[in-house]
């Protein structure tokens, strides 16, 4: 058995149970150490008041990021997050069929589906999509237009790759050299894992390092594999807060601007 | 592990709320804090989330199995030996809790609280100093039994009495409002007390004071960690407040006395309160808008500098609205706009170890020097202090402002010690002070 039927008939299912049990472990952790107690006097403010507060729980690091940690946002965070993993994960449009096949009803966000490329690629193998541009270059024909020249799956993954990169280069020289004890083992993995990732999706959408169908296979099998360890770590690992710390932080900061008129 | 470790570890897991534990296990240490907090100007290494890490590798090893097996390899494991327990106490001692951390964090971790615990943590181990302590110990007691702090108090009324020309009505039950100062306030902006008062006087407000000082700072123990401290002092406080049945009490300290009694006293005490707990200056601005009395103008180039404790619990606006109706040369500071301010350098104690507060020193019997591990630590931590109080400094100097007003005694401490450490551009005032002579009713 190749990893690419490894991966997809035999690890799905002891992928979701990991994810399963990690997820109620570290949810239950949460419930469990809740305890009321009396609250103070909270300001009184307005729902507006409250809704901006809540924007403003959002907003304010990423505000303060451009402000004053320029490198970090533009790699860590719009590199990174915004322009690469989350629309590449999301709507993609191979990961939209593969979460369709899952969760049916994720297929209606295929109309806002990314191609892999700007140029020659359909949305999907079965149902091609008509060029219908008049230009010499055929143009896939996307919901996002013009702005498929950049929403497109070799450049958001080329992206993503710069954006981890980097993160994970920054990590050296301050681990080593300025001897900051706050990076550790964890950091460089989870990158190296998320690298992973992406360079084995990209080579294997552009059938690399050869198109003959079992190198094809065995990339494709690395590319769901290494999702597959990403999935089943994430309970235990920084990838936690995709799911779950990140939505608890920024709603427990509201919480707390709301008590406190901010 | 030996028995005093296993306890102060032990004793940091009584901390664990979902709160703390999200602080705990979400950082991905992505560095955002590190720019906003004051004592990065000191050094690369104390940057929020490397100071908090501190705390975490602590915990790591005992709630985590892979911190307990792996150890060091996954960043676990307690403190071994001298170097360790140095280099823990001087990342504990380079924050001031101004909550910058909080609001530039993507995950809203609050590293501030996570190095207050590990503060906690250093104190069971006999790392706290001592003046720090002592003054906790005092405060958590019944600080009115200290003989030179009643004194101080003693001669504190009489100001007063002498600043509103009559008797001062003190621990009337029944009063509206009742006004709270500290004894930190007592010692080091004497003249915030007496200008509150007058003002009160003046407005013709229904208030009292108390006859025996109630605390250093109301939770005093939160600067070492001490739970236990905070909660005997604010208890107290509270029975005070309920003994005389006021609607309203109000504090000139707008640092840590204002978050404890305002935020942290009813979850701490473990009861609710029925009445109002204000800074001054949002009571003058309420009694403002509601044409109480006047402000006159004059032309002073002033700035608001914002209390990290005030600007974190929501009074921005009012002072500011008061202090632009004192003066049209009112301006902010380049750099504390919005949720950030460049803090003083001052608060979460370390003002308090300052050379200069000898008074402090005398009022609760420690001699002026210190022995020991604290001798190195005090004078390097006094140091990275002066640097940061410098930063402030140009800030104001930036801003042109002439005075400073603000709502915290460390603040007008640290602003105006910069002040004098830079050429002594400009001088640092107490909002009730600077608006005594401005007042027409």
């Amino acid at each position: 058995m190749g990893i690419y039927e490894f991966s997809v008939y035999n690890m799905m299912l002891p992928t979701i149970f990991i994810f399963v049990l990690g997820m109620t472990y570290r949810l239950s952790k949460y419930l469990f150490l809740f305890k009321r107690t009396p609250q103070p006097i909270w300001r009184k403010t307005s729902l507006l008041h409250k809704v901006l507060a809540l924007v403003k729980a959002f907003i304010f690091p990423i505000w303060a990021s451009i402000k004053r940690t320029k490198i970090t946002f533009v790699t860590g965070i719009f590199l990174l997050h915004f322009l690469g993993v989350i629309p590449l994960l999301f709507l993609l449009s191979h990961h939209i069929a593969w979460w369709s096949y899952y969760f049916p009803p994720y297929s209606l966000l295929q109309p806002l589906a990314i191609p892999t490329s700007a140029t020659s690629s359909a949305l999907t193998v079965t149902s091609p999509v008509t060029p219908t541009s008049t230009m010499p270059q055929s143009f896939v024909n996307t919901i996002w237009g013009p702005l498929t020249v950049v929403l497109n799956g070799d450049v958001l993954a080329i992206i993503a790759i710069i954006g981890t990169s980097f993160k994970l280069l920054e990590k050296f020289p301050k681990k080593f050299k300025e001897d900051l004890s706050r990076i550790r083992i964890g950091d460089f993995t989870a990158l190296i894992l998320l690298l992973a990732i992406l360079v084995s999706g990209y080579m294997a959408t552009h059938h690399l390092p050869s198109s003959d169908i079992d190198t094809y296979k065995t990339v494709l099998g690395i590319h769901i594999l290494t999702s597959e360890v990403l999935v089943m770590i994430l309970p235990f690992t920084k990838f936690f807060h995709f799911v779950f710390s990140y939505w608890y932080g920024k709603l427990h900061e509201a919480y707390e601007m709301w008590r406190r008129g901010l | 592990m030996n028995e005093e470790l296993n306890s102060a570890v032990n004793e940091t897991l009584s901390e664990l709320n979902p709160v703390t534990l999200h602080y705990f296990e979400s950082c991905v240490s992505c560095g955002l804090c590190t720019p906003h907090c004051p004592y990065i100007v000191a050094g690369p290494e104390y940057e929020p989330v490397n100071k908090a890490e501190e705390l975490r590798k602590v915990w790591r090893k005992r709630l985590t199995a892979v911190g307990y097996v792996l150890g060091s390899i996954v960043n676990a494991g307690y403190p071994k030996d001298e170097d360790d327990l140095k280099r823990m106490t001087y990342m504990a001692y380079r924050c001031v809790n101004c909550g910058n951390c909080l609001n530039t964090c993507p995950f809203g971790i609050y590293s501030g609280e996570l190095i207050k615990i590990l503060r906690g943590f250093l104190s069971t181990l006999g790392r706290a100093p001592t003046i720090l302590k002592r003054l906790s110990d005092i405060e958590s007691g019944d600080i009115s039994e200290s003989g030179v702090t009643m004194d101080l108090w003693n001669s504190i009324i009489e100001k007063v009495r002498g600043g509103i020309g009559k008797e001062l009505s003190s621990d009337r039950e029944g009063a509206e409002v009742l006004y709270l100062p500290t004894v930190l306030e007592a010692i080091l902006t004497p003249e915030t007390i007496i200008s509150t008062s007058r003002i009160l006087d003046t407005l013709g407000i229904d208030w009292t004071f108390p006859s025996k000082p109630l605390g250093f700072e109301f939770g005093i123990g939160s600067f070492i960690g001490d739970r236990e401290s905070e909660r005997k002092t604010l208890e107290r406080v509270h029975s005070y407040v309920k003994r005389i049945g006021a609607r309203k009490v109000l504090l000139s300290h707008g640092g840590t006395t204002y978050e404890e009694m305002r935020f942290h006293m009813p979850s701490l005490i473990g009861e609710k309160v029925n009445y109002e707990i204000m800074h001054v200056a949002e009571y003058l601005y309420d009694l403002y808008r509601a044409r109480k009395f006047e402000i006159e103008a004059r032309e002073v180039k002033v700035a608001w500098h914002d209390p990290c404790k005030l600007r974190n619990s929501g009074v921005k606006r009012e002072p500011r609205e008061i202090l632009k109706a004192s003066s049209k040369g009112y301006r902010e500071l380049p750099k504390s706009q919005g949720v950030f301010s460049r803090c003083c350098g001052g608060g979460f104690g370390i003002a308090l170890l300052s050379e200069d507060l000898k008074e402090l020193k005398r009022l609760i019997g420690l001699s002026s020097e210190v022995e020991g591990w604290e001798a190195d630590f005090i004078r390097d931590l006094l140091k990275d202090y002066e640097i940061v109080m410098r930063e402030k400094s140009k800030e104001v100097i930036q801003s042109g402002a002439e005075v400073v007003v603000t709502g915290c005694p460390t603040c007008i401490f640290s602003l105006n010690k910069g002040s004098e450490l830079t050429g002594g551009a400009f001088r640092a005032v107490h909002i009730s002070h600077y608006l005594l002579d401005k007042i027409k009713v």
